[in-house]
């Protein structure tokens, strides 16, 4: 038995040694455990002009409509920028949100992937260390000036900018006053507490199953951070640790679960079907918090019902005031990337006021930059409206640390309170904590 | 103790034996709408209009099945796409696996050679390594050699005899072939490929088609890698398009068509089974006793 | 390059290497045979042997061992992509095993269906097999319907079409569940019952995870649920648990097709034994049937909790990343939402280990108590 394992040990270590000498043909040095990534860090390097031969940058799109922004993108905007730049070449690469993650970790993993990136609003603080920072590339450029500054808060980390800001899309409350009326009420809730009556007044349960709900979302955590800013309070104290013990996050939170008792008369309601279209537009949701993407068609009828509003105070808290959560899409250039000024030269071509008012058009959203503000956006009543809010209520969705491991702790603990499962005070403790390990392991607070 | 085996009963015996059939009917009967309603439910949805889906009234059945939702599929450039990508990366995957297996299985079974039982021992305790553990290695692994973002990692693995169930499977079967036909053939000279191929392949033919099955359905259902290593839309399979065609942030869910997709997804799944679904429910038995 | 195109050059590269390699296997294991004085028979055998054997043994290298070590590096390490691994001790396995709620929750999430969703499939399997064993005309059909859900329930799309189902407001399940109960009014007690006790159930077992038993306490003092209490699906934290099992039971047709093997494998002269000795259906079920098909219920269940310690489709697609209040998050899917989502490897890595010790743990303990109830023929003989 002994000489015969001795036997398999020899014969498997020599194919070993056999396999990394052939390997490189067809798996290249496959048996080495891959345990130190050589790859050096890449640098950008911005006194390099523009090449001289032909480059192809690679462009990641999520928000993307398919056969209509791909074709766009792709048989127009192409084009016309290799008409001013005959030497780059664009490819796009086309995902959506639910990879999103595992394909920007991935190029980041190998060093190299797209040079141009789609991302989300509050990305900047997780990716920002490893984006080219380009202040020296937008230094000259005169469209600078025209973007919205709060979408520009969006892009920035460590006092360069990242990337372009090229979708902006706020949030805001949405009643339907008809409902409204039928349940006595001629105007939208000014107060917390008018909305907590609000929501309870306007649902309706029968057999234990909700036949209208007064407000959609209950339980999205990041209406609860607008919550907060709306209280005047901040999720970050001055030191970066989290701010959860704070009155505002109490107060905030305290109101979601209000809310929800007023809509939900307890945890085993079943909550409404599974339908198709804007909920606003169905009859079974009185008010509502979103982005005007998850409303129905700003050209639709139904709007002439539909009041906007930015949300409401509590006046227990001086400093409050409603607050307008804007999620700014972006453009980012990874440092991996080999073609700096190139994807640089594209991105410019892309911010033009045209072109992201063409982007924008797509999906009701608007454009970051004010003199793109034309066309759809002034002739549109809601969206004319929506651009007036965000002016004054605007407060950018970005520098959320650590995204991922953050709403995962948020998503854990709210409905367990929400639930009845765990008070208040446990649920803010259990946040605090959590979020301040989770800095603490990712090196962001000592 | 009674000496009689069976109580005394004032019905005639035929008469208790339909009755109890009849009680096994209906359980059995019972059974299939359990296992089938998701399916009925599926396929409902799909034919209905939006306002039928949407209604918070049930439609069983829809007043005029649409198959707009069906079309609308069909004729999507996309969709088809994605179809052609699960079928592609399926196809060359079952290919692989299946002709790494059998002669995996094939040295096992019908071969004595020095370091056989380690060996094979060494594969049946893959069994217990859970997935997760490699996966992450391997997307490390695979990343270093730019396979990340092809299809490469979802495939390649497979031809290296991936699954030590299926190998295991085969060789049970090779095991209940007689012995006297390789040594026949031994003594006319052949070699041991061409008996492989020539003789015992043919035989297993029940085994592989079964094999073939299992492997075409974890293929066809694989979300995990996909998810990872396919990072182009132009290149999602199936499952992956549907996974994250929710999006709970927005409830905007075109039903109707999400359940054609899913329904197209699901017919190649039934049709294979269909069809080989002699072999299959007898290999299934087979893998449970002992071996 | 096309894509497709890419992977099948790759896929042809590929099958040259194998070749290749099995024959430089092959080839070295016949030398060293000859070195160690071996007739002609024994090294033309020991060639064979090893060049089919090869596709497997060079996969296992590339694939298992060297994967297998990494992440066993990898696991005492701090591993954020693109920095090298730090090497920092058994950090990873204390801070898992002492202070990561999440993580003690996710694995008792998986040890909950593990524990109750488990036997109930067994015991589907079971009765559905002992159903179909009485031979009827049709069985063949039965047969092919209850193994049809296995093939198709592990696909995102099946998974979506359940989430369909089971809306407990419109969703044809709880629809289903009315109806039945109109034409037979009786059931309406029955289901108040099922749904108090799962209420209850899912309350202490959440309890227990938290140490934190307020939930428990309000379900106690709402007392039985009214009548107009359905079950809420995924869309609770009582109920996403029972939802995940209900997938399970509603395929568990390899089960039920491994039962039936072993069924058909019962000698007829035992029951007629017992016909004699005037032992009614139950008795003969307990003392013949059941012990008979012992090792069949032993297989089921290694491989069974092996497959339920790593479900993970079910909190990606059904539940939503795992929700509500983290009551899917199941280990498998932290592992991956740690890996590809915060690029934690290092602690991913650390985490698949201790998944496989509990698989290793359970499945140890599963042979240890086989010896008191697995019944295998050999020993008689």
């Amino acid at each position: 038995m002994r000489s015969k394992v001795w036997t398999l040990v020899a014969v498997l270590s020599v194919a070993a040694v056999l396999l990394a000498a052939c390997g490189p043909k067809a798996t290249p040095t496959p048996t080495q455990p891959p345990a130190q990534p050589t790859q050096p860090p890449a640098q950008p390097q911005p006194t390099q002009p523009p090449a001289a031969e032909k480059v192809t940058i690679q462009v990641m799109v999520v928000d993307y409509i398919p056969d209509k922004t791909d074709k766009w993108l792709e048989e127009e905007v192409v084009p016309a920028f290799q008409k001013e730049h005959p030497n780059i070449n664009v490819e796009f690469v086309y995902v959506n949100w639910g990879t999103l993650d595992e394909t920007v970790q991935g190029y980041f993993a190998a060093g190299e992937g797209a040079d141009i990136l789609n991302l989300g609003s509050e990305y900047v603080a997780e990716y920002g260390d490893r984006l080219a920072p380009l202040g020296q590339y937008f230094k000259d450029w005169p469209d600078w000036a025209q973007f919205l500054p709060g979408t520009l808060d969006t892009v920035m980390w460590e006092g360069e900018p990242r990337g372009l800001p090229w979708l902006t899309a706020p949030r805001a409350y949405m009643c339907r006053m008809d409902i409204l009326k039928e349940v006595g009420w001629d105007k939208v809730p000014q107060t917390f507490d008018e909305m907590v009556k609000l929501a309870g007044d306007a649902t309706i349960v029968e057999g234990g199953a909700l036949k209208r709900q007064g407000f959609t979302p209950l339980d999205d955590w990041q209406e609860y951070i607008s919550l907060i800013w709306t209280l005047g309070g901040s999720i970050y104290k001055e030191d970066g640790s989290p701010n959860f013990d704070s009155p505002e996050a109490k107060a905030a939170l305290q109101f979601m679960y209000d809310r929800r008792r007023a809509v939900l008369p307890n945890e085993q309601t079943a909550g409404l079907p599974e339908t198709t279209g804007a909920l606003l537009a169905s009859d079974l949701v009185a008010c509502q918090w979103g982005n005007l993407w998850g409303a129905p068609a700003t050209n639709d009828p139904i709007w002439e019902k539909i009041e906007l509003f930015p949300g409401f105070t509590d006046p227990d808290f001086p400093n409050s005031k409603p607050v307008v959560q804007v999620f700014n899409d972006w453009l980012a250039i990874p440092a991996y990337s080999k073609h700096i000024p190139e994807a640089v030269e594209f991105l410019k071509f892309l911010g033009s006021a045209e072109n992201l008012n063409t982007y924008n058009s797509h999906f009701g959203s608007f454009p970051p930059r004010k003199d793109a503000w034309f066309g759809y956006v002034e002739q549109d009543a809601v969206m004319k409206k929506m651009g007036e809010l965000m002016g004054q209520y605007g407060v950018g969705f970005a520098d959320i640390r650590e995204t991922a491991q953050f709403r995962d702790v948020l998503m854990a603990e709210m409905p367990l309170y929400f639930s009845d499962a765990q008070d208040l005070d446990t649920t803010l403790k259990n946040i605090q904590e959590k979020y301040t390990q989770i800095l603490r392991d990712a090196g962001r607070l000592p | 103790m009674r000496k009689t085996g069976r109580r005394e009963s004032f019905l005639p015996r035929k008469v208790r034996q339909a009755f109890s059939n009849g009680i096994v009917y209906l359980l059995l009967l019972a059974g299939s709408g359990f296992m089938l309603f998701p399916l009925f439910w599926m396929l409902s949805t799909s034919l209905k209009t939006m306002e039928e889906a949407n209604s918070p009234r049930i439609t069983w059945w829809p007043a005029e099945p649409q198959l707009d939702a069906y079309r609308q599929v069909l004729t999507d450039s996309r969709w088809l796409l994605y179809f052609s990508n699960s079928a592609f990366v399926t196809t060359l995957a079952v290919l692989g696996t299946l002709v790494s297996v059998a002669a995996v299985a094939y040295a096992f079974s019908r071969i004595q050679w020095p370091g056989r039982n380690i060996v094979f021992f060494l594969m049946l305790s893959t069994l217990m390594l859970p997935y997760q553990t490699t996966l992450v290695p391997q997307y490390v692994m695979f990343n270093k050699i730019g396979w990340v973002g092809t299809y490469n990692p979802i495939i390649i693995p497979g031809f290296f005899a991936g699954g030590a169930l299926y190998i295991f499977l085969l060789r049970q079967f090779m095991l209940g072939l007689p012995k006297e036909l390789d040594e026949a053939a031994l003594i006319d000279g052949a070699n041991h490929f061409q008996i492989w191929w020539h003789i015992i392949l043919p035989l297993c033919k029940p085994a592989l088609a079964t094999i073939a099955v299992f492997l075409f359905v974890g293929n066809w259902n694989a979300l995990q890698a996909p998810l990872i290593y396919l990072q182009r839309a132009n290149m999602y399979t199936l499952p992956v398009v549907i996974a994250n065609l929710i999006n709970p942030q927005v409830r905007v869910q075109p039903w109707p068509l999400i359940m054609a997709a899913s329904a197209l997804t699901m017919i190649p799944l039934v049709i294979v089974f269909f069809f080989t679904q002699r072999y299959i429910l007898e290999s299934v038995a087979l893998t449970g006793t002992k071996g | 390059m096309n894509p497709k195109l890419y992977t099948l050059l790759w896929a042809i590269a590929t099958v040259a290497f194998i070749i290749l390699s099995s024959l430089a296997v092959a080839s070295v294991a016949k030398l060293v045979a000859r070195w160690r004085g071996k007739n002609r028979l024994y090294q033309s055998r020991t060639f064979a042997g090893y060049f089919f054997a090869s596709p497997w043994i060079v996969g296992y290298i590339i694939f298992v061992i060297g994967p297998t070590l990494a992440s066993l590096y990898w696991s005492f390490t701090r591993f954020k992509l693109p920095a090298p691994p730090v090497w920092v001790g058994l950090q990873n396995y204390i801070q898992l095993l002492t202070t990561d709620d999440q993580f003690r929750v996710s694995i008792l999430n998986s040890l909950y269906v593990t524990l109750f969703g488990l036997p109930l499939q067994l015991a589907t399997a079971l009765v559905l097999a002992l159903l179909l064993y009485r031979r009827l005309p049709g069985e063949q059909v039965f047969r092919m319907i209850y193994y049809l859900p296995v093939m198709l329930a592990a696909n995102s799309a099946m998974l979506i079409t359940w989430r369909l189902v089971l809306n407990p407001n419109n969703g044809i399940l709880n629809t289903l569940i009315r109806m039945i109960e109109g034409v037979f009014p009786f059931l309406v007690p029955v289901r108040q019952g099922v749904v108090w006790f799962t209420e209850i159930t899912n309350a202490a077992f959440l309890g227990l995870q938290r140490g934190d038993f307020n939930l428990l306490h309000q379900t106690l003092a709402r007392g039985l649920p009214g009548p107009e209490v359905m079950p809420l699906w995924h869309q609770s934290q009582l109920w996403s648990k029972p939802a995940i099992i209900l997938i399970g039971v509603w395929s568990c047709g390899t089960m039920m097709m491994i039962y039936l093997a072993a069924l058909s494998s019962v000698p007829p002269h035992l029951y007629e034994a017992a016909l004699v000795d005037g032992a009614n259906g139950w008795q003969r079920f307990w003392r013949i049937t059941f012990p008979m098909i012992s090792p069949a219920t032993f297989y089921n269940l290694v491989v069974g909790i092996i497959a339920t310690l790593q479900i993970f489709e079910q909190s990606y697609v059904l539940t939503d990343n795992g929700g509500p209040a983290q009551s899917t998050y199941f280990v498998a899917y932290y592992l991956w939402r740690s890996t590809f989502r915060f690029n934690k490897i290092g602690y991913g890595a650390a985490m698949s280990w201790i998944l496989l010790v509990l698989i290793l743990i359970l499945t140890l303990i599963q042979f240890r108590l086989a010896n008191k109830w697995v019944y295998y023929e050999y020993e008689e003989a």
